[in-house]
């Protein structure tokens, strides 16, 4: 962490206009990854995780990034036009979606389509791409490669698909892998496998991870580090340890109590969480939780709270830090006075 | 657990009982058609003869991965499709055998909570509209007393009579489940079919719709038959499990026992495939990964259906198709060669 992060995103603030008004999507949003490093980004709908992926992307459809930068290497890339957009894309960053039948052409075999992004970065033969999609379907462990590059997408099954997904998403050895719920839509069995692959390949390649998902158990499983979002804000981020074993934030702490744990007895009732998750057109006022949360007092209804930075590098945005006893002090304050 | 219903249950002869739903030997092959003419040229056989029941007030769960025959099995045992062969016992009454009045007489009695909340409820369509169909369809309420119940309906699942005239994309997804649920209570109905009916919730959701459903059961005596891909929710949920493999059970038991001490290979494959929510003990353990996919259901593997995924294979599973063997408790079984007393098992 004392070297320059590999992705940096500071402040970022992502509004989108719809029929209803403006609404803002992510708020305040920063947080960095390293170099090899996985970072999961954790939240319920509606949390802000997926147009925080897709602005990094410079995918944003109908979204504007009205505040904050996103630097890669050091080069703020929200600032970077469409051309230079489509050399990092692919190229430095990739990305791996949720549904791998909408993210795969069903007109084109697999090993077109992977030789097609190995083409579009690298000045090589068709030839030559060709035999290095097989390659690379190989070690995504798609079972007999050879035969397998010229079957289209229909042909193979969901994990299979998302594999082939994986290959493109690695055909030119990006430096940071976006994944937004890459194994949501698959069985346990093959999510298994699929997270077992992603683990291999980085271990091997180097590449950061930054993993974007709903799932607790992925969670655990893959990341270094967690940043957990509510509402469109960072309410707590820290080590995977640190969040998920020892959480500070009411809300994360709440989140996990609401999963169903192996051990839970069936005769008595789940912790769970009052309410819903907000309408981004309704945005509660002060804490953004605190209509759904357990320790509200008065300030959280008024007043919303900064991130507060934790001693052993982790924040968490809750007014219960505020306590001058405690030492504790606010790194941004005032950080969210809209909405 | 078995302390708890006995409180409740009615416990006395609980073994002579009749299931509130009993399935037997349930079928269904969809013929495979190709070429102008549409000619068949085989069949996937989506459910191959599985045979279970739910006790009164109790909850069955079916587990098993995508393509297993869940869902199928699902809208067999409540006839929304037909069987190809195989017997539905209703309350010890033949379903298969009922036409007409009878039959919607006994479809009253059963209902089904779908996975997408909004994609099962129709949008143009108003809440009291949405809940009181069934009264309507079924005759149980008209008028003024169809509006009290309905609202009487919304407030069980914790609505109110201020959404009556709201329409579906007004709530969030979990307000919407919930609106699922009240309408499936609508007619006071004994079974309820769970379908993936938490899957597409939220986790903090989820927990508020999986204690709804088990006051609800508390409370009205339901009986679910529970599906969900999540096998710790379906643990949670389900007294009894089933565990589905291509179309056919191979493993049953005490949900708490399968969990502790599976026996059948697949069962354990996938319940080491659950992901842990430790950091510490889900790194260590990197998952134990399964092998392998499931093989098309066009053209299932001869003898056990599993044996090409399954590491302890061997010969006899290649040619013969292993049988439901009871296991060391009552109440379990498992489709094992391995388990086969009389042979000892491994040759």
């Amino acid at each position: 962490m004392r070297e320059a992060p590999l992705l940096d995103v500071s402040n970022l603030r992502v509004r989108f206009s719809t029929r209803h008004g403006r609404v803002e999507a992510v708020s305040d949003m920063s947080f960095t990854v390293d170099e090899g490093e996985t970072v999961a980004i954790v939240g319920e709908s509606g949390s802000g995780k997926s147009v925080t992926a897709l602005s990094i992307m410079g995918l944003l459809d109908s979204g504007r990034i009205d505040e904050g930068s996103i630097r890669f290497r050091g080069e703020d890339i929200a600032a970077a036009g469409p051309k230079r957009m489509r050399e990092i894309r692919g190229e430095e960053i990739a990305m791996v979606f949720q549904n791998p039948m909408a993210a795969l052409d069903p007109l084109y075999t697999v090993g077109n389509q992977v030789a097609e992004a190995i083409r579009i970065h690298r000045d090589v033969t068709a030839a030559e791409a060709r035999a290095r999609a097989v390659e690379l379907l190989k070690e995504v462990g798609l079972p007999d490669p050879e035969r397998r590059a010229r079957a289209y997408p229909h042909e193979l099954s969901g994990g299979q698909q998302q594999r082939v997904v994986i290959a493109i998403a690695l055909s030119c050895s990006p430096s940071l892998l976006i994944a937004d719920e890459p194994t949501t839509a698959l069985d346990v069995t093959v999510e298994a496998q699929i997270l077992k692959l992603m683990r291999t390949l980085q271990r091997e390649h180097g590449t950061a991870l930054l993993f974007i998902t709903h799932d607790m158990g992925v969670v655990a499983e893959m990341a270094d580090r967690v940043v957990v979002m509510y509402a469109g804000q960072v309410v707590e981020q820290g080590t995977v340890e640190q969040v998920l074993g020892d959480p500070r934030n009411p809300y994360t702490a709440a989140l996990l109590r609401s999963i169903p744990s192996p051990t839970i007895s069936r005769d008595t009732l789940m912790p769970a969480i009052r309410g819903s998750v907000p309408n981004l057109l309704e945005m509660p006022s002060g804490c953004r939780f605190h209509p759904r949360c357990p320790q509200a007092f008065d300030r959280c209804g008024s007043e919303a709270p900064p991130l507060f930075s934790l001693p052993e590098r982790r924040d968490s945005r809750c007014w219960s830090h505020d306590e001058p006893a405690a030492g504790l002090s606010s790194i941004q304050s005032g950080a969210t006075g809209v909405s | 657990m078995s302390a708890e219903t006995t409180i409740e249950g009615q416990v006395a002869g609980a073994e002579q009982e009749v299931p509130i739903l009993e399935v037997r030997d349930l079928v269904k092959h969809y013929p495979i058609r190709q070429g102008p003419l549409g000619r068949g040229t085989g069949s996937v056989r989506a459910v191959d003869g599985v045979s279970f029941s739910i006790p009164r007030g109790r909850t069955v769960g079916l587990v098993g991965e995508s393509g297993s025959g869940k869902s199928t099995t699902a809208r067999l045992a409540n006839r929304l499709i037909e069987p190809t062969s195989g017997q539905v016992f209703f309350d010890g009454d033949d379903l298969l055998a009922k036409r007409g009045r009878e039959l919607t007489a006994l479809r009253r009695r059963m209902q089904m909570i779908f996975q997408d909340p909004y994609g099962s409820l129709n949008p143009r369509m108003t809440v009291l509209n949405i809940v009181g169909e069934p009264l309507e369809v079924h005759g149980v309420a008209r008028g003024k007393a169809r509006v009290a119940r309905v609202v009487e309906l919304l407030e069980t699942v914790g609505l109110s009579g201020r959404d009556l005239y709201r329409f579906p994309h007004q709530f969030s997804g979990g307000q919407a489940q919930r609106l699922g649920i009240a309408r499936a209570l609508a007619t006071s109905p004994d079974v309820i079919f769970c379908d993936e009916s938490v899957s597409a919730l939220d986790v903090s959701v989820q927990a508020q719709i999986l204690n709804l459903l088990k006051r609800l059961q508390h409370e009205h005596g339901l009986s679910y038959l529970f599906i969900a891909h999540d096998l710790n929710v379906v643990r949670y949920m389900a007294d009894e499990l089933c565990v589905m493999y291509m179309g056919e059970i191979v493993e049953r038991g005490g949900s708490d026992a399968v969990f502790a001490e599976p026996l059948h290979p697949y069962t354990q494959m996938l319940l080491a495939a659950i992901p842990g929510h430790d950091p510490t003990t889900a790194r260590a353990r990197e998952r134990a990964t399964a092998r392998g996919e499931v093989p098309s259901p066009s053209a299932p593997p001869s003898g056990c259906r599993f044996h090409t995924r399954c590491p302890l294979a061997f010969d006899r599973c290649r040619t013969e198709a292993p049988r439901l063997q009871p296991g060391p408790e009552p109440g379990r079984a498992a489709a094992c060669h391995l388990l086969d007393t009389t042979s000892g098992g491994k040759p």
